[in-house]
């Protein structure tokens, strides 16, 4: 347990490192194009190996086909549900099925009225 | 993205499988978790170089911030009923849709539990970020454009951003972002916090 209270500060820890570092002026002004394709690289190593792992462990391809149907009812569920949630915000909220206020909506039609 | 990413997760998967030795299973672990704080490193690069966090939820106003608490309770709440269907109890179908779409990072939070749950998560959340990718375009028309922003979960904030935005306006960008920041937070809380209930 200890572990993971330590590598969850370290997660959260490197994100807030980098946005420090993303921030700075000097960091701010270039314009990193490797940063996308780094990233992308490093995604696919770590999913890859995240990958061998599983593949490697016995115990989870004997049970794959239970384990893709689980997944996939569990992610239908959880979009589902997500779905249904933020539009109940959604017109608590007022806003319309633009995610404007009436305020925009107003100002969006007074615009269009203005066009020539 | 996510076509390279299914590729990698099967190629890793058959590789573990058939070719690669035990030894270096048993480094992937360490592998990883240099591999994550490197790429959560950027993102936090990316996001600070897009310009304050913190001023972009002030802008979009307090309101804002209930989306992602919708996200979160919508997807748990229904994926605790998905429990009902399947071998797996409440508090598993729960975690493993806590990951929220970062599907890098829930199976990592979940491996010391269970390689089975862990190995949920990750299919589960791998499964979200490409259906989200594939069902955007409809609940665009459909639904309404913020609700585009609940289907990737953490993942709102960057690789599928894009997708929302071209699906929708561009107003809807400090929605998708701020969500995805705040799940992408919520992520590690919520993980160890449903499975040491």
């Amino acid at each position: 347990m200890q572990y993971m209270d330590l590598s969850l500060l370290l997660y959260i820890g490197m994100l807030a490192l980098g946005v420090f570092v993303g921030s700075r002026k000097a960091v701010r002004s270039r314009p990193c194009r490797w940063l996308g394709p780094l990233q992308s690289v490093a995604l696919i190593a770590l999913i890859a190996a995240l990958g061998v792992e599983i593949g490697a462990d016995d115990q989870v391809i004997a049970s794959l086909g239970e384990i893709g149907l689980s997944a996939l009812a569990i992610t239908l569920f959880a979009l589902a549900g997500s779905l249904l949630a933020v539009t109940l915000v959604r017109r608590l909220l007022k806003l319309d099925a633009q995610g404007r206020t009436r305020a925009q909506r107003e100002a969006g039609q007074a615009e269009g009225r203005d066009e020539p | 993205m996510s076509k390279w990413i299914v590729g990698a997760v099967l190629c890793g998967i058959a590789a573990g499988y058939f070719i690669l030795p035990p030894w270096v299973a048993e480094h992937c672990g360490t592998f990883i978790t240099v591999g994550l704080c490197l790429i959560l490193f950027l993102v936090g690069v990316d996001m600070g170089r897009q310009g304050g966090v913190l001023e972009d939820i002030k802008a979009a106003g307090l309101k804002v911030l209930l989306i992602p608490v919708a996200v979160a309770a919508g997807s748990l709440a229904f994926a605790a009923l998905a429990s009902l269907l399947l071998p797996l109890s409440p508090r598993e179908t729960m975690a493993a849709a806590a990951g929220l779409g970062w599907y890098s990072l829930a199976p990592m939070l979940l491996s010391s539990w269970s390689a089975t749950l862990s190995a949920v998560a990750f299919l589960a959340n791998v499964m979200r970020e490409v259906l989200s990718i594939l069902l955007i375009p409809l609940v665009a028309k459909r639904l309404g454009f913020i609700e585009c922003v609940a289907l990737p979960g953490a993942a709102a904030m960057d690789t599928v951003l894009p997708v929302v935005v071209s699906a929708t306006h561009e107003r809807i960008t400090i929605y998708s972002f701020v969500s995805g920041v705040i799940l992408s937070f919520a992520v590690p809380v919520l993980v160890p916090l449903i499975m040491n209930w």
